[in-house]
This record gives C-alpha cells, structure tokens and sequence, in this order.
C-alpha cells in the first residue's frame, strides 16, 4: 500500500490526462470536476466475495423475476405479497410497459446495488438501482492507471483483475441483441456521467449515440451514418425512461427517440435496462425484497436490508414518530444523495412539521435505522484520515447472472458525513477483490 | 463510412480545425513573444487586420496575453484550445483514450502556460501534445475515412491560416495540392463549384492567385460540415 499511497499524485496526474471526470450543474452553470480518487483501496477477501457474490446473484434474480411478474401476471400481488399502493402508486411504474417481455426475459442487465458494511463486517444492502446505475467506468480506469504507476502494488497483491468489465458488458449486450449493432445512447456530452457514457463505448465496442443519431421505421431502430443508416439490435440506454420515447413518455422530450418504445414492444430492438424497471428500485418497494426473494426463490436471504420502517402501515408509522429522532428519513422519490435526512440533525420543530408531513403523505417515505458502518481508511492532504464508505457492486445479467469482482467504493467529502454520493462532493477509490 | 454519424463527422473536420488553428497560431506567437524581449516593436493592430479579428487590444502586452489566454475572447487561442476540447470530448469512443488524452494535455499545457511568466515553454508543450495527437491517429485509428476527415479540418484551416497571414505562396499550393487529393476522396458533402475552384488554383502561376477573399469564400466554404 505504501506505494500506491506514494504515487497518489502521479495516478492522479493520469487520471486527468484521461479525462476521467463527471459533470456538475451549479447555479445553472455546467461544470466538470475530477473525481477525487484515493490510492487505498477497498480490499474484500475471497471468501466474502464469495458470500457478496452468492447474496447479489440471489438478490438480482428476484428483482428480475418481480419486473416480469409485475408487469405480467402480477400473481406477488394478487398473493398478498407486495401491497398495489407500493407497485403502482410510484412513479417507476410505467402503464405503457405492461404486458412487453424483453428480450430474453431479462428487464434488469446492470445493476448497480449499494451496500455498506456493518462494524461487525456483515453487508447490508441499503439500495437497489435497476435504471441507469452509473459508476463502474471510475474504478475501471483507475485500475489500469493504477497499475501503470504503482506495478509493483499489483505483483505483491493477489487481487483479480477487473478490466473484463466491457466484456462482460458486450456479452450481455450480444445475448439480448435482436440483429443489429450495439448502441450506449446518451443524452448528450452534458450529462455527468458522460465520461462514462464514452468510455464504456469504447471499451464494448459500441456506437456512442444521441437524439438525432437513431430513428425508426417501420418498428425498427435504425442510426444514421452519414454514409450509410445501420440496424441497431440493442441500446444500452443512459437516459431516463420519461425521456426515451417522446410518443410514449414525455412529448416536450428533444432527447430521446420517437416511436422507440413500439420497435421495443415488437421485439425488434433490446433496450437495457427495461424501461419500467423503476417499480422494483423504489426506495419503498426495497422494503419487500426480501420477501421477494423467499417467494420467488423459495430460499432465505443471504444479504440483509438495513432495518426499514414503512409509515405506510400504521404499525411502522407509530414507531417512526415516536423514534424520528433516531431514524434516518428517506424521500422514496428523490435519487443521488437527495431526499435524506437524519432525525438527530432536526430541531424540536423541524422533527414535528417533519411528522406531520409523515401522517399527510406516509406512502412518501421510508425510515431506516442509522447503521453504524465501517469507516474505510483516506489520506487527506498526504495524512490517514477516515471517511463512511459504501460499495456500489455491478451484477450483469445476460446468459448468466454475474457480480463484477470490483465495483465502485464512494466516500464522503469530510469525516462527519454520512453522505458518500460523488455530486455532494465525496470521492471514489478503487475496490479490490482478492484471489486467494 | 461505417457508423459515423453526420454529428461525428462534423466534429471530427472541426476539431482538425481548431487543433490545426492552435498549433500554427501558437508557433506564430510564439516568435511574437521572441520579438517582444528586445526587437522591433510588434504591430499587432496589422495582425488583428490580416487574421481579421477586431482590434480590441490596448497595447502589444495586452494583445498577446487575450489573444494567447483570455477565455472571454472568442478570437483567443484559449478559446480555439476549448473548441479543439469541446469536439474531442464526443470521440472518445472513435479515437480512443489515448488519443484523445493528448488533447487533454495540450489544453493543461495551455493552461499552465497562461499562469506562467515565461510561457513559452509551455506553449511548445501544446504544440508538441498536438503533434502527438496527429501521430496517435495515425496508430489508432483504422478507419481511413475518420482520420482523412480531421486532415481536411486541418488543411482548411491550415490554408485559412497561410492566407490570412499571407505566408509564402509556395506553402499555400502545397496545403492546397493536399486538400484536393483528400477532397476527391472523402464522403463528406462538397460544394463542387468550389471544389473545382481550389483544384484549378494549382493549374495557375503563383502570381496569378486569387485574392486572399475569394480564396478564403472558397476553402472555408467548400465542404458542407
């Protein structure tokens, strides 16, 4: 480790020249930003990514069979299993999606799950992302560089080598294809993942897209090249759903593609991840998947949830008001480190307007215990210091389910914060997975 | 063509424009700020008059700091240096990492050079991160359509630049000889009538050229990008 921490300036240095960087709005200005990165990397043993590997493939899988149950025969629902409030009152639910089976059957082909790990080293999943999940493309690079400037870090560690990520992408991309090239569509070179969005087209081989590039006729996707238009078999979409399709979603939409969701509907083109996948990633739908797990699967969990409160069952809502003070509060429709707060950090007043605004509209929220997780080691301006750490794991889903042996590990900007989201401000290290 | 779409292309012949605009304009101030130490006084008010920009500047020093550096001038180098960083930056996966690192260097060569006292060194930087650029096009790319495109970019702005500045006559038919090879070449729309203009140039005596208008109407507008 030692140096890896003395070649932090040089890593850096590459990942500038690189260009590895994500974008930021402030005060309606557009900016680009260096992913802070720290040289210390998450390291996890073999056996616990055997156990995490175990937990991720079980845990996608349910997801999976729920979007095909939920917009197909519904059977979870009409079992009891998950309430109707929780599956069609969010917003990730998408009528137009109902009764389309993807190709393949596979509605969710990346997912970005979040963990942390509990002072007793157990993980505790804390959030499903089964739209866009962005993220993988930072360790990606980092590994390479890395590996450039402290090689003799890598010879002396036994850890596996993480760059098969475009690979594993483009295996899943040619398995659900449906004739044609493969296609990253991006929203444009202003998005903040936008780096990501390039470089992992690079690295699958794919043709990087925007609104303009791609059409239809007839019920297939075609990309425009200035020569010559090309079938497009399958897009790894990096947009939103509301924006995909302006027939079908959002008509003021300038960024996606007309008629797409009907070349979808016909089996002509993969779209990945399935527009509608958002039902099953709704921070109150996170609350029944375990239950999914044991219904679909007929097995016992192996990865936790963070203990989870649903105000929307009154039970629940007694507690949450009576312990708010101690509860972490989580707006289900807020994303990217947003909609979050503690209980502990509200005044006398601020916890009562926040509980009324809990009995008003309890189906808004969920309430989770605060968990104590693991501090993961930085160096701050060359001295140790410590940040909270999540993990982000990539679970791809193709011919098989697989967890990359990687992933990407966020810190938070200062020691006292609990928020490790990169557009707050935090940075990322790389996440080590050891081969023996 | 293969998959480029008509906004790629589009980069791709700008940035060979802009990454061509910076290059030259540097190595031209470069030897500005040579004459500036202890030579003759630099007339930058004819300089603003040949590139045809508007003569905003207070003085010499004025001059070549704004239009090496300033951000807020649209005529500036800084500015041209952006413009190559804004067109790279959609092809990546075209051009690769690597390649387009080079790029990225340039512009924080360009941008150390504008916080230094004696930037120079690091104005040769630029020009060398370019350079680099063009050769790792060369081993990268294999498609020859996407790298003849960023060579028309550069040759048209190239020419521009030999016209503007009235560089030798010589310098300007070589650049032009090179456009029309690749011009009959290339899949991107032309305007024909000025296509044949340009290839005619290279039938005519050197004193015989057309003015530095007509030429610059013609090689600006020649391809429809």
């Amino acid at each position: 480790m030692e140096n890896l921490i003395r070649d932090t300036e040089r890593i850096n240095k590459q990942l500038a020249r690189y260009g590895v960087k994500f974008g930021i709005y402030k005060n309606g200005t557009f900016n680009e930003r260096l992913f802070p990165f720290d040289p210390l990397p998450r390291v996890i043993t073999k056996a616990g990514f055997d156990l995490l590997n175990r937990g991720l493939v079980q845990r996608v899988t349910a997801l999976n069979l729920f979007l095909k149950d939920i917009y197909g025969d519904k059977k979870i629902i009409r079992d009891g299993i998950v309430p109707p409030d929780f599956a069609f009152a969010g917003t990730g639910y998408l009528a137009p999606c109902e009764g389309i089976v993807p190709p393949k059957g596979i509605y969710s082909h990346i997912s970005g799950i979040d963990l942390v790990q509990a002072q007793d080293g157990s993980w505790v999943i804390l959030e499903d992302n089964l739209r866009i999940p962005s993220g993988a493309s930072y360790p990606l690079i980092a590994r390479d560089l890395c590996r450039k400037a402290s090689p003799d870090t890598f010879r002396h560690h036994a850890v596996v080598d993480n760059r098969s990520y475009g690979k594993m992408l483009k295996d899943v991309m040619d398995y659900v294809n449906c004739g044609g090239i493969n296609v990253i569509f991006t929203p444009g070179r202003y998005n903040a993942a936008y780096f990501e969005h390039s470089y992992l087209a690079e690295k699958t081989g794919a043709v990087l897209a925007e609104a303009g590039d791609l059409y239809v006729e007839d019920g297939v996707v075609y990309y425009e090249g200035s020569g010559s238009r090309q079938r497009v078999g399958a897009i790894y979409r990096r947009l939103s759903d509301e924006y995909l399709d302006p027939v079908t979603f959002l008509p003021e939409s300038v960024i996606g593609v007309p008629n797409l969701m009907s070349a979808y509907r016909a089996g002509n083109v993969a779209i990945l991840n399935a527009p509608g996948n958002g039902v099953a990633d709704d921070k109150g739908i996170y609350y029944f998947v375990p239950k999914m797990i044991r219904y679909y699967l007929r097995e016992e969990p192996i990865l936790h949830n963070a203990p989870t409160y649903l105000p929307f069952y009154e039970e629940d809502r007694k507690y949450v008001l009576e312990n708010l003070s101690k509860l972490v509060i989580k707006d289900v429709a807020e994303a990217g480190g947003y909609g979050v707060v503690f209980g502990r950090d509200m005044t006398k007043e601020q916890l009562e307007s926040f509980a009324d605004t809990i009995r008003r509209e309890p189906r808004r929220f969920i309430a989770q215990e605060v968990i104590d997780f693991q501090d993961l080691p930085v160096i701050d301006n060359g001295e140790h210091s410590y940040r909270k750490a999540d993990l982000r794991a990539f679970v791809l889903a193709g011919k098989t389910v697989q967890v990359w042996p990687s992933g990407l590990t966020r810190f938070s900007s200062t020691p006292e914060s609990f928020v490790v989201n990169s557009s707050q401000g935090g940075g990322f290290k790389d996440t080590w997975v050891l081969s023996r | 063509m293969g998959t480029l779409s008509i906004n790629k292309v589009n980069h791709l012949f700008w940035l060979g424009r802009y990454t061509e605009r910076v290059s030259t304009t540097l190595r031209f101030m470069i030897e500005v700020g040579d004459q500036m130490i202890d030579g003759d006084p630099v007339d930058y008010h004819a300089i603003c008059r040949h590139l045809i920009i508007p003569d905003i500047y207070q003085d010499a020093e004025d001059f070549c700091t704004q239009f090496l550096f300033s951000r807020d001038n649209p005529d500036s180098i800084m500015s041209a240096m952006y413009r190559a960083y804004d067109n790279v930056i959609v092809l990546r996966e075209t051009l690769s990492t690597d390649a387009l690192s080079y790029i990225f260097m340039a512009l924080d060569s360009l941008q150390r050079a504008a916080a230094s006292d004696a930037p120079a060194l690091d104005m040769q930087a630029v020009i060398d991160y370019i350079l680099a650029f063009r050769g790792s096009l060369s081993d990268y790319i294999l498609d020859d359509e996407t790298r003849r495109i960023i060579e028309l970019g550069r040759n048209v702005e190239r020419i521009d630049l030999y016209v503007r500045l009235d560089f030798n006559k010589h310098l300007v038919r070589r650049e032009v000889s090179r456009l029309v090879d690749r011009m009959y070449k290339t899949t991107i729309p032309c305007d024909s009538a000025r296509m044949k203009k340009l290839a005619d140039v290279l039938l005519l005596p050197e004193q015989s050229h057309p003015s530095a208008k007509e030429f610059l109407d013609w090689v600006d507008n020649v391809f429809i990008v």
